[in-house]
């Protein structure tokens, strides 16, 4: 195991492992040894977290900064202003009559964003030589979005929207986080609706960017070629936040009893999503779940469904999806489209269920689970948007950026007894949604 | 340069591996208990440069080891230098057909495909005209056992008819996948359409035709022929030990075979008449562009067409692009010049519901032509060059990326040219030709190159028959 640097950065660093962990320490046993570049942290005085992992492989900088406005906090009957107003900031004009998107094109570069469950994630990705300018455009334009594009962003917003409510793959993750989230914005559509969205006003946009303007839950995390003197660059750029704490995010009501729903869209073949509780990523619970996505078989990442700004909805996802950046998570399986015998297909999994939340499952197959669940999680970071992305939600664990390290040992330290702990504990109570095929007689 | 066309396989590959999970969660409940240990093989933790290790065996075999931390993941890939038709009459898809053989062959116990899978790595098969990729992404601490694994299975394969038979099926499969893709439908009608002869003229998958008369035999002996240490390489890009991956494939390196020659894939006598497909269309229409360009051997004239296709095709910020997206933002545009011995190819597709071929074509032939029909100024000259580089240095921020390009560039003859060749300072041969470049030159390959004649292939919209057979 290496050890993490002694950075560039002192700071509060290690809030680490000694302090209250969620989850237990990690064993250190025969475990493999393994560990992301060392990464430093710092608080800022306002409560910002600039978090830095650097590497020195190719002279490109990723930034995710995540500011504490997502899905959760948008107010029911603003559904969509997330995504409006994450959308005005990429348009707002920062170096003369250039948008923020565009400056950093021109350079070769991108910014993004992405709607979580609580928060909004801005990505930026260029060359280490534009970092600075490009860092402090976004900065702005985070504070203060363009609002006379709002009319153009509304109407885009209302298209995106009409064309995800099409999407039977988002019909049924929208349904099952109605009923799982019911009483929190995470419950709406991600792209909002063409209502909500057609009456949303710059008073609004300026309420949202006012909800999530705070030092206390952002968070900066730096990737690549980052030098001391970037880091610093970042961390003044956030300095002037004001240190004060966003409003608690609202819980969504407790699911007391099964659901089934059911729409109908245009598609050839049925699909399902069956949906259980999940614990959150900082759960202690964690780690099993993630060894029975591995033996539920993942369909992809906790990325998978997120509404972005440079990323198409998907079209064909089977398997289990864990989302587990909200508190409590979600554990789907999508069932269907090209797949004949859906029936066998659900029959199956209640099966597998159940035998999860027996004592049959064999070593072997725990072994091969937990290999698949450690495969994963190290194969989906790889890039400098998902490694920044995965240095900051470790960043604001409790236990720092040792978080990210911690993960996988705890994986290997999985026993049969917390798999069927686990599936005992939370794979009940399922919601089901079911899209139909819209034809008429089927 | 090479960019990668994988993403639309990712779907399917998911739903594979959701089936086969569900599939071993179902029967192995009531199978014995095992002791079986978990991963503990350490990595090292030895300091290493982050140069690469650049290495020539005396059997001919290459290995390229370089270091990269960003992610504790490491990429090791063979590539394997060789024809996607085979050597001799063109068998389509034989190429192919072996490099799923090598991954599925058991020999006595789990196949390639399975222990990457059993051990939580990707393994990913890729077949281009001249050359084959076998490619495991894998967390760094499995990267020795499954470096070991690799060389053992690919570097000399030994095929039997179950592995054979498994491939035939699974290549089956993707020649009915490919078809639903009408950029990859449009990419090898193209190249056919270029191409009287050689490897660059048939599409790597094949036809079902050639496919069902190729036997183990042919995939043996093809095996036998390419697959020899000359006309391979290693390449471990990641969270590795250089000097262990040195003495592992040292360990195991098979002997020298006879080298082959690459088969010459001649230039077809082409005009810009749209060439319609005969083939039912997918529910899309699509038009491809093409024009040949210069070889590898011309370094600078091929970074100048790099540069060209990045200022043209980028993905979002390509001046056609903006134009043919800005037409229909739901059309499906790519383009790249495709670096290769001789000649190389620069080539768009356009595809989508909506798109009429013939009109797109048009556009895109005049955005092209307006945008080279004057030298760049200085100014914007500079600042694309800036945003080129960075496009090239973001797509090398993973250890595949890295690694794909060392295997590209081996297999085309030319692997100190690789762009992954260099180090944060852009030191090596690719960036140093990018830094040569200037306005006047760069218009100066436009004019040679992309003021001719393109050839060009029209994918009707709708299930229509050109041929007027229906």
């Amino acid at each position: 195991m290496k050890h993490r640097g002694a950075g560039v950065l002192c700071a509060s660093a290690a809030l680490a492992s000694m302090l209250l962990a969620a989850a237990p320490a990690p064993t250190k046993s025969s475990l493999p040894a393994m560990s992301f570049a060392a990464a430093t942290q710092m608080k800022l005085a306002n409560g910002v977290i600039i978090a830095s992992q650097p590497s020195a492989d190719v002279p490109v900088v990723g930034v995710q900064v995540f500011v504490p406005g997502g899905l959760v906090q948008q107010p029911g009957n603003k559904a969509g202003i997330a995504s409006v107003t994450a959308a005005l900031v990429l348009q707002t004009k920062v170096e003369g009559s250039t948008t923020l998107s565009q400056a950093a094109a021109l350079a070769g570069g991108s910014v993004s964003f992405t709607l979580d469950p609580l928060d909004t994630r801005y990505y930026l990705e260029c060359h280490e030589a534009d970092f600075a300018r490009l860092f402090h455009d976004l900065r702005v334009a985070l504070g203060h979005p363009d609002v006379s594009q709002l009319a153009a962003q509304r109407t885009q917003a209302i298209a995106n929207a009409n064309a995800l409510t099409e999407n039977p793959l988002e019909a049924a993750y929208a349904m099952v986080r109605q009923v799982r989230y019911r009483g929190t914005g995470f419950a709406l559509p991600d792209q909002g609706s063409s209502v909500t969205i057609a009456g949303l006003s710059g008073a609004d946009v300026a309420a949202f960017v006012a909800s999530y303007t705070h030092g206390a839950g952002t968070i900066v995390a730096l990737e690549g070629a980052v030098t001391q003197p970037l880091t610093a660059a970042a961390a003044h750029e956030f300095e002037s936040l004001p240190a004060s704490t966003p409003a608690p995010a609202p819980t969504p009501n407790a699911v007391v009893r099964l659901h089934q729903i059911v729409a109908h869209r245009n598609v050839p073949a049925p699909w399902v999503a069956v949906a259980y509780e999940a614990p959150g990523q900082y759960s202690s619970d964690f780690a099993p779940m993630l060894v029975i996505e591995a033996l539920l078989g993942s369909g992809g990442d906790v990325h998978s469904f997120n509404y972005t700004s440079n990323e198409l909805a998907p079209q064909d996802f089977v398997g289990a999806y864990y989302q587990y950046e909200v508190s409590p998570g979600s554990m789907i399986v999508f069932l269907g489209g090209a797949n004949e015998n859906l029936d066998q297909s659900v029959r199956d999994l209640e099966t597998g269920i159940a035998r999860l939340r027996g004592d049959k499952i064999t070593a072997t197959l725990i072994s091969e689970a937990k290999k698949t669940a450690l495969g994963d999680y190290f194969l989906s970071v790889t890039r400098f948007d998902d490694l920044a992305w995965l240095l900051g939600r470790s960043a604001a664990s409790q236990e720092g950026v040792a978080f990210e390290n911690n993960v996988p040992q705890r994986i290997m330290s999985v026993k049969a007894a917390d798999i069927q702990r686990v599936a005992r504990r939370y794979l009940t109570k399922e919601t089901i949604a079911i899209v139909l095929p819209a034809s008429a007689g089927r | 340069m090479r960019r990668f066309f994988q993403r639309a396989h990712a779907a399917r590959r998911l739903r594979c591996g959701f089936i086969v999970s569900m599939v071993v969660l179902m029967l192995a409940w009531t199978g014995p208990a095992s002791a079986r240990q978990d991963p503990a093989s350490p990595a090292s933790d030895t300091a290493l440069a982050t140069q690469p290790s650049l290495t020539q065996f005396p059997d001919g075999l290459t290995l390229v080891a370089r270091r990269a931390t960003a992610s504790p993941t490491a990429a090791i890939e063979i590539w394997i230098r060789c024809p996607a038709s085979g050597y001799g009459a063109p068998r389509p898809g034989l190429a192919r057909l072996t490099a799923l053989a090598v991954v599925d062959e058991k020999a006595g116990g789990p196949s390639l495909r399975e222990q990457a899978r059993m051990a939580g790595a990707q393994i990913a098969v890729s077949v281009y005209h001249e050359s084959t990729e076998i490619a495991l992404l894998t967390p760094a601490y499995l990267s020795p056992a499954l470096l070991d694994t690799l060389v053992s299975r690919a570097l000399r394969p030994h095929l039997d008819q179950a592995a054979f038979e498994s491939a035939r099926q699974r290549l089956a499969a993707q020649q009915v996948a490919s078809m639903d893709m009408p950029d990859q439908v449009l990419r090898d009608s193209l190249f056919a359409q270029l191409f009287a002869s050689g490897p660059l003229h048939d599409s790597s998958f094949g036809d079902p035709k050639t496919l069902t008369g190729l036997t183990l035999d042919d995939i043996s002996a093809f095996a036998a022929r390419a697959y020899v240490p000359g006309q391979e390489i290693v390449v471990t890009v990641g969270d590795v030990d250089a000097s262990d991956v040195s003495k592992r494939i040292a360990a195991v390196a098979p002997g020298a075979g006879p080298l082959q020659v690459m088969p010459e894939s001649s230039i077809a006598p082409y005009s810009d008449t749209p060439i319609s497909l005969t083939r039912e269309s997918l529910n899309a229409g699509g038009v491809a562009i093409g024009w040949v360009g210069p070889p590898i051997a011309d370094e600078r004239a091929a970074t100048a067409m790099d540069f060209l296709s990045d200022y043209l095709a980028h993905p979002s910020e390509g001046v056609v692009t903006k134009v043919v997206l800005g037409a229909d933002a739901s059309t499906m545009f790519t383009g790249q010049f495709v670096t290769l011995r001789k000649p190389g190819v620069f080539y768009v597709t356009a595809s989508g519901a909506k798109l009429d071929p013939m009109l797109t074509s048009t556009l895109i032939r005049d955005a092209v032509r307006a945008a080279v029909r004057q030298q760049l100024s200085k100014d914007e000259f500079e600042r694309a060059r800036a945003a080129f580089i960075t496009h090239l240095l973001r797509d090398m921020q993973t250890s595949q990326g890295l690694a794909d390009n060392y295997g590209w560039y081996f297999a085309q003859g030319a692997l100190p040219y690789s762009p992954s060749a260099t180090d944060a300072s852009l030191s090596g041969e690719y960036f140093k030709q990018v830094a040569s470049l200037s306005p006047d030159y760069v218009f100066s390959i436009a004019r040679r190159y992309l003021q001719v004649a393109p050839a060009v292939i029209i994918l009707p919209r709708g299930a229509v028959h050109i041929s007027g057979t229906r």
